[in-house]
């Protein structure tokens, strides 16, 4: 029975192998071994421009002796073709120095000694693409190093070689106006305070040969140039013939009654009489050819009525076909002032409640193409009066001086309507924000491979730039590219093995 | 009749030694392309139905798609198991059938299931597909694209419509899943307020995208007595045609164009995966090959193919074919196993030499070593099965019976000639009758000792399953050589000794050097173990029972460890990862590898192929690293890559092989011995009555490795609509929905049809939209009277955690608990959870738990194995009972099985410590030479002691030197021949042979050892106790 029993024993160990040979190592957790959070290290970090000059190091009492490494970071890169030393100075004289070797790129190990002084101060001086540098790193005691530990739980760090793998960068988080802003779209529209509807002054027509003369919609017309031709009737009521025989009878009548007066031929209040009928014709006539009743200036040209711009502006419309019998106060075209324009525009109820006052305006009129109004530029000329048809959205008439005439009318806009409440805050790029929905996250650099997980609140953001409300001071240093790798390293992350075929 | 077949064959010698020769020939022409693989077809009858369901939530997908599939193809007939996952845009439902059903059945169940299926499911899923038929070593290579100038979208569009096809055309080609690049298509972004300012609603457009391009058939005419076709040429071939398609005039009769208010272009599609070769982004093909394809020369036509095609790309195209193929580790493996092979083959030749000192005898000796393989080659051949690791090995363990068959033939007729030869002149019989009588003679212990094998290795063959599959060949194999070793035995070597030894009978024949030698220093131990019996059986018991002692040190386990010369990585970062920042993180690691010497080349894959089986989300990452060959420990390599990678913040990185890795989740069902698994509803409270059972687990003192399956919640943006808002903007759900897909997902308006290639005409909202929760909220809606409200004003917009993958079996949620009963009764443990469960667990609400695992299939396969066992020794014990016509004598052979196991455990328990199923199978074959030396020495006592010319211990002692050289050739040999696979035991290709070879050595050593002194012993003793008479 020993062989069935042992060939027994022996599948039997197969089979249990056959349930062990499948575990691979999935157990193990992530692994966090280069997490730390306390060590014995000491660091001194100084960034300026570009640089960013990064020391940890450990200090042996007894020997005087300080070993460690100098990371040089170059526009966030390791920095090549280096050049220099690392001194140790102790009232102003070099205790030790040592050439900058790099055994990696961007990283120089070096070895110093204290002299007689209990304090020193560790300088860099190097050469870098030309360029000279001499920096003082910072002061060290012999005894205590430099205690910089920050005063915060949720301190993480990540080897500066790896930094530079994962192209991590930092940048100062600082003071800049971030306004509110309401979006919404509009219209471009004429500003009725600078527009005119040119009126036939007669009864007429235009002759077929005058209308290839007339400006087409969007010619722009100066005052004093000539817009059309009208050429009068002349058997109609109140015909432009009539006028002028009316007006020719009234002064003849008129120059006669002086003669007859000077005679004494007739009365006085019959000279009044042929007076008053000659000033009543003669204004009537004046008031085709010299007012502006119509929107124009009438020349009186035998037949024919030219019709001479009284202000310069663009033609909106033109009411004019070849041979078309018009009346008098016939409108023929309109002209409006280009640079004096209105836009409408239709934005959100509820968020236009966050903007009491509208300060200036970004009209994107195309996907990349904006014209920045400021204050001085727009004038409100009403809001919150009307709604569209989706009861949500008030409209806003903004009248915008157009004298660059970046605007046309009739032209569909976008526009960010800001605020007056441009206010400095402190902001920070918007990827420097990890947003893990209940709250959001900015990584603080403390040192060069020292870098605290904080909270923060936010606020608006605009040009690429978010308002952070609390939570982070100006000044601050803070990650603003890799932000995503840092919250997996310190958001508590677990991250098992999701592998399927 | 064997008897016959003997005399048959040494008079038609002729016939048998041309027969032979054209066997041989004809079975190396007819098997010169039999496929090579690394392993043999072990693919269960799986059927996996895949369904793309772009953007759909993994809620969504288990609902309204898995769950209607599942139920379709639960109880169908011969499934065993459904199992299923969801994730987003995909579900995967493997439908596990009984191993008796072939996989062309499975799949005509399966397909005939879901005929129909497709209008039940929602309108943005795909049909459902059968995954191809390929096995789990099916994916034979990795070819890898990169450029420089040439953008990756182009790239990939080059790929999908030219190479991919071109590719798939090749016979034995079975699958090409396209991970990376850009997916082009055609985007239409329309611009909401533009939509409002110009009155043009989402259907106004989308009908103006359908309509943008179209064919033009104007039927045709005849013409000056032609026939002509009219058409027209309306089909859009560029983003300007589309653009300029006509919505409707402006209420200034002006037309308005699609350009006007959308921006169309050509784009990449939303990626669900990416690629990289060493860590440049480029795009991998995965080439997966029929299950019957011969791996290595389609890898050589596809490599061919790839060169040919690479010509006819641009020039700053780069193509990497050799980022992983199989065929490397094949071609590698294969070699080792033949270099040991023909090293072995030389040994033996050389010890045969040595023994025999006559040519001719070796001769007959060494032919029937290829005669016989070639034959069992054959037959494989005949059965359809491949070349591989598994009947490779097979073959070459066999390889010492096919030399002891011929050693012992021949050695029996050289014996009886020499006895012939002794005898006077007149008494002499002719050589062809000493010859017939030596083969008659010699055919029972050498039938006797080959069915012993055979039979030995009969419970390898009732193993079921998976473990069935991969060792079957190998069984196959070896018993197939083993009968036609006993065939060669039984005809042809006859027939070449007739023909070979005709004149050496008539030479003066003697002893060698070495057999006399031999004999010179057995027979005084011999002698003296006599002496000495009582301690020295006192001694080979106390060794036997130290060996067993041994056996709670080893380890176990399944197979031993590939040396495949290609690492394979999984790496997964936190799940809900976007696939860009996964990807950063994915280049950082290869950079890594990439560091390390030894590496030469990565092939990163992260997420997904459309069309693929895998269900990796965008957080998942494989790693295929090729490395130099060199003599290196590839455990040191991969705990150095560990190290170095572990620096690396937010992943999880593990190493493996890719063979390997593909074979571990081959046998990854439940990797423990024992799987409690909750069936239930609600996932929260699945995953709560989980820990429960965990805490259960934990209480029991007989259990570790407790691991329950945690599913992980990613966040995602989750739209609830207001149902009175939306009432109040006259908007159903179903349009609010509608709008809301055509938003973000998008809307395939249509097809372009660019030859060859063809890309889908989308239309979605631009980027800006989708880009934050809020942008969502501020997304305009067109309503009812053709303004545009807010997402925000119609639904609340909000974050939320859902989870990223829904696995189901049986059409239920289901978590898994698993654990290892570590010592203990299995069945008496499980009993007790079952009993604890029960009380402590509420179960009410459609919740159901069951006790599953390997315990089970452990329990069934020890049953099975038992049963067999012991038919098996029942009948060895017939057929020795039937031979040697004694229970006594019967037993005395049986014991030589404790004598095989002492050296094995010894060279297992000191050398690697583990016991793999190759080291099990060493077990089995040395029983079966162990018992086979017992029949040899036990028939000759017999046969001397019938002669009735000497008393027992005489007879024992004769019989026992005569038989020294034979079996001392028989083990040298067999020793010499596993001797190359032992020392190169690491080497690729060798790993399941090595281990095998060694335990047979070792046991060999002892099994010998013991074997010429216990049996000569006991025999005695035996005889003495039955008739003492005869001392």
């Amino acid at each position: 029975m020993i062989l069935p029993r042992f060939i027994s024993l022996l599948l039997i160990s197969a089979m249990a192998g056959l349930a062990a040979c499948g575990e691979h190592d999935h157990s193990h957790e992530h692994d966090n071994d280069y997490a730390h959070t306390h060590d014995e290290y000491h660091r001194l970090t100084h960034w300026v421009d570009g640089l960013e000059l990064f020391v940890r190091f450990e200090l042996h009492e007894n020997s005087g002796r300080m070993e460690g490494e100098l990371f040089v970071s170059d526009h966030h890169q390791p920095a090549e073709e280096l050049t220099g030393e690392v001194q140790l100075l102790e009232n102003g004289t070099t205790a030790d120095s040592q050439d900058l070797i790099s055994n990696v790129d961007g990283v120089f190990p070096f070895e110093l000694f204290f002299s007689d002084s209990d304090e020193a101060r560790l300088n860099v001086t190097f050469e870098l693409n030309g360029e000279q540098f001499d920096i003082n790193l910072g002061a060290v005691d012999r005894n205590q190093g430099i205690v910089q530990e920050p005063d915060t739980e949720d301190l993480t760090e990540l080897d500066k070689q790896m930094q530079w793998r994962l192209s991590l960068e930092s940048g100062i988080s600082d003071l800049r106006n971030i306004p509110e802003i309401v979006s919404g779209f509009g219209k471009v529209l004429h500003d009725p305070g600078y527009y005119q509807e040119i009126t036939s002054p007669v009864d007429g027509h235009i002759d077929s040969e005058d209308v290839d003369i007339v400006p087409a919609s969007g010619t722009r017309v100066t005052s004093g140039e000539r817009l059309l031709t009208v050429s009068p009737s002349l058997s109609t009521d109140n015909s432009w013939l009539d006028y002028q025989i009316a007006y020719r009878q009234a002064k003849e009548a008129y120059e006669r009654a002086q003669r007859l007066i000077e005679n004494d031929a007739i009365s006085l209040p019959e000279y009044q009489q042929r007076e008053r009928e000659y000033k009543v014709r003669k204004e009537g006539i004046e008031h085709f050819t010299g007012g502006n009743r119509h929107g124009v200036q009438i020349q009186n040209e035998g037949s024919q009525l030219f019709l001479i711009a009284a202000h310069s502006g663009v033609v909106a419309e033109t009411f004019i076909t070849s041979g078309r019998d018009i009346q008098q106060g016939d409108p023929l075209l309109t002209l409006f002032d280009p640079s004096r324009l209105w836009i409408e525009v239709l934005a959100y109820r509820d968020e236009l409640q966050q903007l009491p006052d509208i300060t200036g305006a970004e009209i994107l009129t195309g996907r990349n193409e904006r014209v920045t109004l400021n204050n001085s530029q727009i004038r409100l000329v009403s809001r919150d009066l009307r709604s569209d048809p989706s009861g949500n959205r008030s409209k806003i008439i903004l009248a915008v001086d157009n004298s660059d005439g970046m605007l046309s009318l009739n032209q569909p806009v976008r526009v960010n309507l800001k605020g007056d409440e441009e206010y400095s805050v402190v902001a920070v790029p918007n990827e420097a924000i990890f947003d893990n929905e209940s709250y959001k996250v900015v990584f603080v650099v403390h040192s060069g491979d020292q870098f605290e997980r904080r909270m923060v609140q936010t606020g608006t953001s605009y040009g690429g730039f978010t308002a952070i409300t609390s939570g982070l001071e100006a000044g601050e240093r803070i990650v603003t590219k890799g932000v995503y790798p840092l919250h997996l390293m310190t958001g508590n992350v677990q991250i098992d093995d999701d592998h399927d075929h | 009749m064997l008897d016959n077949l003997i005399q048959k064959s040494i008079q038609e010698r002729l016939a048998v030694i041309v027969l032979t020769v054209v066997l041989v020939f004809g079975g190396l022409y007819l098997t010169r392309n039999m496929a090579v693989d690394v392993l043999p077809d072990v693919s269960a009858p799986v059927v996996t139905v895949l369904t793309e369901a772009p953007g759909m939530p993994p809620e969504e997908v288990e609902q309204l798609i898995t769950y209607i599939i599942e139920t379709n193809l639960v109880g169908s007939e011969g499934v065993r198991r459904v199992q299923s996952r969801s994730i987003l845009g995909f579900s995967s439902v493997q439908v596990e059938f009984d191993w008796d059903i072939s996989v062309q059945h499975a799949r005509q169940i399966t397909t005939e299931r879901l005929q129909g299926l497709a209008d039940q499911l929602p309108g943005q899923a795909g049909s459902p597909f059968l995954a191809p038929v390929t096995s789990i070593m099916g994916e034979i290579m990795l070819a890898g694209f990169t450029a420089e100038e040439t953008s990756l979208m182009d790239l990939r569009s080059e790929i999908d419509f030219v190479v991919r096809r071109e590719l798939l055309s090749m016979p034995g080609v079975a699958a090409i899943s396209v991970y990376g690049g850009d997916k082009q298509e055609f985007v239409i972004e329309p611009d909401p307020v533009r939509l409002e300012q110009n009155g043009i609603g989402m259907n106004r457009l989308l009908e103006t995208a359908r309509e943008a391009s179209g064919s033009i058939s104007g039927g045709f005419t005849n013409y000056s007595g032609r026939e002509l076709t009219i058409r027209g040429f309306g089909r859009a071939s560029d983003v300007d045609q589309i653009g300029k398609a006509f919505i409707k005039n402006d209420s200034d009769g002006y037309p308005i164009l699609l350009r006007d208010v959308a921006s169309v272009q050509a784009k990449p599609a939303p990626a669900i995966g990416a690629a990289s070769v060493n860590a440049e982004p480029g795009i991998i093909l995965v080439i997966s090959k029929e299950p019957a394809a011969n791996t290595i020369e389609l890898t050589s036509q596809i490599v061919n193919r790839l060169e040919e095609i690479g010509a006819t790309m641009p020039g700053d195209v780069t193509i990497h074919p050799d980022l992983f193929q199989q065929a490397h580790f094949i071609n590698i493996a294969i070699n080792n196993v033949l270099n040991a092979l023909l090293i072995s083959g030389i040994l033996v030749v050389f010890i045969l030499f040595i023994f025999l000192t006559n040519w001719r005898a070796t001769l007959i000796s060494l032919v029937a070593i290829p005669v016989s393989v070639i034959i069992s080659v054959l037959v494989l051949w005949l059965a359809g099965m491949t070349f591989n690791t598994m009947t490779l090995g097979g073959i070459a363990i066999a390889i010492g019976v096919l030399v002891d068959d011929a050693i012992v033939f021949v050695e029996n007729v050289f014996r009886r000639i020499r006895e012939n030869r002794s005898r006077p002149e007149a008494k002499r019989e002719s050589f062809l009758t000493v010859v017939s009588n030596a083969s008659v003679q010699i055919k029972n212990p050498i039938v006797l000792a080959n069915f012993t094998i055979v039979v030995v290795f009969l419970p390898l063959l009732f193993l079921t399953g998976l473990e069935g599959s991969l060792l079957m060949p190998l069984g196959i194999a070896y018993v197939t050589t083993i009968i036609a070793s006993l065939m060669v035995a039984l005809t042809l070597t006859p027939a070449m000794s007739v023909w070979l030894l005709q004149r050496h009978s008539e030479e003066e024949t003697k002893s060698s050097w070495v057999s006399r030698k031999l004999e010179e220093l057995y027979q005084p131990v011999l002698i003296s173990c006599f002496r000495y019996r009582y301690l020295v059986l006192s001694g080979v018991v106390v060794l036997f029972l130290i060996s067993l002692m041994l056996i709670p040190g080893i380890g176990r386990s399944f197979l031993p460890e590939f040396n495949e010369g290609t690492l394979n990585v999984g790496m997964a970062t936190m799940p809900g990862t976007s696939l860009a920042e996964s990807n950063e993180l994915g280049y950082r690691l290869e950079e890594m590898l990439l560091e390390h010497p030894l590496v030469i080349s990565t092939a990163r894959r992260v997420g997904r192929a459309e069309m693929d089986e895998h269900t990796m989300g965008s957080h998942g990452h494989e790693i295929e690293i090729r490395l130099e060959r060199g003599n290196y420990d590839i455990h040191q390599l991969m705990d150095e890559l560990r190290d170095k990678v572990s620096v690396l913040p937010g992943m999880n990185v593990s190493f493996d092989q890719p063979i390997t890795h593909r074979i571990d989740h081959m046998l990854t069902g439940v990797r423990t011995n024992l799987a409690v698994k909750v069936y239930g509803p609600d996932r929260n409270r699945l995953q709560a009555i989980s820990h429960d059972i965990e805490r259960i687990l934990r209480s029991q003192d007989n259990i570790e490795d407790i691991l329950t399956d945690e599913q992980l919640d990613v966040p995602q943006i989750q739209i609830l609509p207001d149902r009175e808002m939306l009432a109040l903007h006259g908007i159903s759900i179903g349009r609010f929905a509608e709008l809301v897909e055509t938003a973000y997902r998008g809307a395939v308006a249509d097809q372009l049809y660019l030859d060859p290639a063809v890309f889908d005409l989308v239309v979605r909202y631009p980027e800006e939209y989708r880009s934050s929760p809020d942008a969502i909220r501020r997304t305009p809606l067109e309503v009812e009277n053709g303004n545009h409200v807010r997402i925000g004003d119609l639904a609340e917009v909000r974050i939320s955690y859902a989870p990223n993958v829904i696995s189901r079996e049986n059409a239920s949620r289901m978590i898994v608990t698993q654990a290892n009963i570590t010592g203990g009764d299995l069945s008496g443990t499980v009993d007790r959870l079952r009993e604890s469960a029960g009380n402590e667990i509420d179960l009410t609400g459609g919740y159901v738990l069951a006790f599953e695992g390997q315990f089970e299939q452990e329990r069934r396969a020890t049953q099975t194995i038992l049963m067999v066992s012991i038919l098996s020794l029942i009948l060895i014990y017939l057929a020795l009972h039937a031979v040697f016509r004694s229970a006594g004598q019967a037993v005395l052979i049986l014991l030589n099985l404790p004598l095989a196991l002492v050296g094995g455990l010894f060279v297992v328990r000191f050398g690697s410590g583990i016991l793999s199923i190759a080291g099990l199978i060493g077990f089995i074959t040395l029983f079966g030479i162990a018992v086979r030396n017992g029949i040899i020495l036990i028939d000759q006592y017999n046969e001397l002691i019938k002669e009735k010319t000497m008393g027992v211990r005489k007879a024992v002692i004769t019989g026992s030197l005569n038989r020294l050289q034979p079996i001392m050739m028989t083990v040298i040999t067999t020793a010499l021949a596993l001797l190359p696979l032992v020392l190169t035991g690491n080497q690729p290709g060798n790993e399941i042979q090595g281990p095998m070879a060694s335990v047979i050595l070792g046991g060999l050593v002892t099994a010998t050892m013991l074997n010429m002194i216990v049996v000569p012993l006991l025999f005695d003793w035996y005889s003495h106790e039955k008739n003492p008479a005869d001392r």
